[in-house]
């Protein structure tokens, strides 16, 4: 069974003010160390394990609207944007996976500005 | 003979040109100073202002903030935008996050060292309330602003430390280099509006005290304990040269 350790995350929309039918920009960063599996710790001199994280699920009220699979060659603390055209007040929510088993997700409310 | 003369004498010029080009050569080109921008798009401290805001959370949200400082919830930003502040409650002149840190004692008894990164996140998300407005700091408030300012002052003259440095040292001509990086001008380039900052140098995000804390360590200085009064006096005064100057406050900031 994987750690559950909770890490800092961040779900941003840009711009900060928008309408319905408005394409915003929707970028998700987690504190994640996005080991390779290939570098040494500096301390001890074993070679530290794989944790990468591999599947990202953008979605808006539960409905997933962008799936991504990524693998250890992205940096750590990585970052993902995506476009997204907004249609009605909600929450977006990004949900996470790491090679280890450990999961974890971050949402944001979506307020468009009233017409 | 005369051709061995011309060779030094050329090598001699030729060793010139090139130290006199070193000394315009920056860590920082042109091009990286772009990138820098671009980063700023996506900076990791925003991840600790997001936790920031659930802790903050749990403490009351702004309406307990108010409530402690008794000001009205609506002009909470810009009576942030002021900080440190005389607080009568506490008897001193304080930052935001010993504020903060009374605020937890209030609640629960219990409080975050002030080195925490627990109150470092909190202190970037409540100073991220006042993004937008300019520092409105005011050092003729009352006696105890006054006689902190001037304290504040005082201290970022004097020379302390083995190696006899004071910050006016290196921080007082704008355009002064210290091991190829441009200083900040503290007024001009908005040092109190930008920091809690995210550190590339340290791959993470630290408060302007903390980082007075490292550049007095590296000038050879016994650092000032966080949340003393020497080090708010200090943080009074760099954040009133800000003061009057076009910038907005930006949290989080991004830093070498």
């Amino acid at each position: 069974m994987a750690e559950t350790k909770k890490r800092r995350a961040m779900v941003k929309i840009k711009p900060k003010k928008y309408a319905v039918g408005d394409i915003v920009k929707v970028s998700f960063m987690v504190e994640h160390p996005m080991d390779t599996g290939m570098a040494k710790d500096k301390e001890t001199g074993k070679v530290k394990p794989a944790h990468y994280i591999e599947d990202i699920t953008f979605s808006f009220d539960g409905e997933p609207f962008t799936k991504m699979k990524v693998w250890e060659s992205i940096s750590a603390k990585p970052f993902f944007a995506v476009h997204y055209k907004v249609e009605k007040k909600g929450k977006i929510t990004v949900d996470y996976k790491d090679n280890l088993g450990e999961e974890g997700s971050k949402s944001k409310k979506v307020k468009p500005k009233e017409a | 003979m005369n051709g061995l003369l011309l060779k030094k004498v050329l090598l001699g010029f030729s060793l010139t040109t090139v130290l006199l080009l070193a000394g315009e050569q920056f860590s920082m080109s042109e091009a990286d100073k772009k990138m820098y921008e671009e980063l700023k798009e996506n900076n990791p401290a925003d991840m600790n202002v997001e936790e920031g805001a659930e802790l903050f959370e749990e403490l009351g949200d702004e309406a307990a903030l108010a409530k402690f400082l008794e000001v009205d919830e609506k002009k909470l930003a810009n009576y942030i935008a002021g900080f440190p502040r005389y607080i009568k409650k506490m008897g001193n002149v304080v930052g935001l996050d010993q504020v903060l840190q009374a605020m937890q004692v209030e609640k629960s008894g219990k409080k975050d060292a002030l080195d925490s990164e627990n109150i470092f996140s909190m202190l970037a998300y409540v100073k991220s309330l006042a993004n937008d407005i300019k520092i409105n700091i005011d050092v003729k408030a009352n006696k105890e602003m006054e006689s902190s300012f001037s304290l504040g002052k005082k201290l970022y003259s004097e020379a302390r430390g083995y190696r006899g440095l004071s910050c006016n040292s290196c921080h007082s001509l704008p355009g002064t280099v210290l091991r190829t990086q441009i200083l900040p001008e503290m007024g001009a380039q908005n040092t109190g509006g930008t920091w809690p900052a995210y550190r590339m140098t340290l791959s993470k995000m630290v408060t302007l005290q903390e980082r007075s804390r490292t550049c007095m360590r590296d000038a050879g200085q016994a650092p000032l304990p966080l949340g003393s009064k020497e080090m708010v006096a200090l943080e009074v005064y760099i954040t009133s040269l800000a003061k009057g100057k076009k910038h907005e406050i930006e949290i989080p900031g991004f830093k070498r």
